[in-house]
């Protein structure tokens, strides 16, 4: 199998890591954009109420200071004398296009990738190493169906996959994404060796 | 200090505007795990903008009125 130098796997990876940041302001996560495109009913709501919430940033600082007022009472928050200074943009939280957008693109990257390397071919079987390491035929299949559940498992409970994690986390030295990494990637490497010295 | 406050569309506005201090005091720096938003968050679920720390939503007046 042919992959590209380290180097240049490097280069590509945090050029993607810190363009999306760039053009986004979020991190970039794989397995958190396919969520919210699965979950795309609450996605649009959440566009709805996200757009609602912009759309008037003056009638917002009018209504935190009045549910100030109602919880701290008026000396936690006494009426402004003058207007208020207005407040920093919040974060942007992106639509259900970004992600669908995002993940269209790396399927469609993987599509141009294996078609300029001659390899796009319709494949019934998960090849030789796999069948070796795993197993053949059908049962290949499955074992590949339930690995998918349980990586999809892992991720929903962590947090994060390898992209939100193991790039963007560790990249930025988040505590929970260096533990969470050092856990699935050692786990693969144990049950790779295991693998191997069975087969 | 809650770790949500660097995605939370809520604690900007509570840092710069002194009138709303107390919101972070109160919560993202004392007790966040009492926030509804930090709650509804580990639970998994969307949270909405306008969702305050204390459990109860904005009430935001339409344009005008």
């Amino acid at each position: 199998m042919w992959f590209l130098p380290w180097w240049a796997g490097a280069l590509a990876l945090g050029t993607i890591c810190v363009g999306y940041f760039w053009l986004t302001r979020q991190t970039m996560g794989v397995s958190g954009s396919l969520y919210r495109a699965l979950d795309w009913r609450v996605s649009r709501a959440g566009d709805r109420d996200r757009e609602a919430f912009e759309a008037d940033p003056a009638a917002v600082e009018a209504a935190l200071l009045e549910a100030t007022r109602a919880e701290f009472g008026d000396d936690a928050a006494p009426p402004p004398v003058s207007p208020p200074p207005a407040a920093a943009p919040p974060p942007p939280s992106l639509s259900l296009g970004v992600h669908v957008t995002f993940l269209g693109a790396i399927f469609a990257g993987s599509l141009a990738t294996a078609w300029l390397r001659g390899a796009l071919h319709v494949h019934r079987d998960l090849g030789d190493e796999f069948g070796r390491l795993v197993a053949h035929g059908g049962r290949a299949w499955l074992v590949l169906a339930a690995g998918g559940v349980l990586v999809g498992f892992g991720t929903r409970l962590a947090g994060g996959c390898t992209s939100g994690h193991g790039l963007s986390g560790c990249g930025r030295l988040q505590p929970g994404s260096l533990v969470a990494t050092a856990i699935f990637f050692g786990c693969a490497v144990a049950i790779s060796l295991a693998l191997g010295a069975l087969a | 200090m809650c770790p949500h406050t660097a995605s939370c569309p809520l604690f900007p506005r509570f840092t710069l505007q002194s009138a709303l201090k107390i919101w972070q005091m109160k919560y993202c720096e004392a007790d966040y795990k009492r926030c509804a938003r930090y709650q509804l968050s580990l639970s998994g679920q969307p949270v909405p903008n306008g969702l305050l720390p204390n459990g109860q939503l904005l009430k935001l007046r339409a344009p005008g009125g």
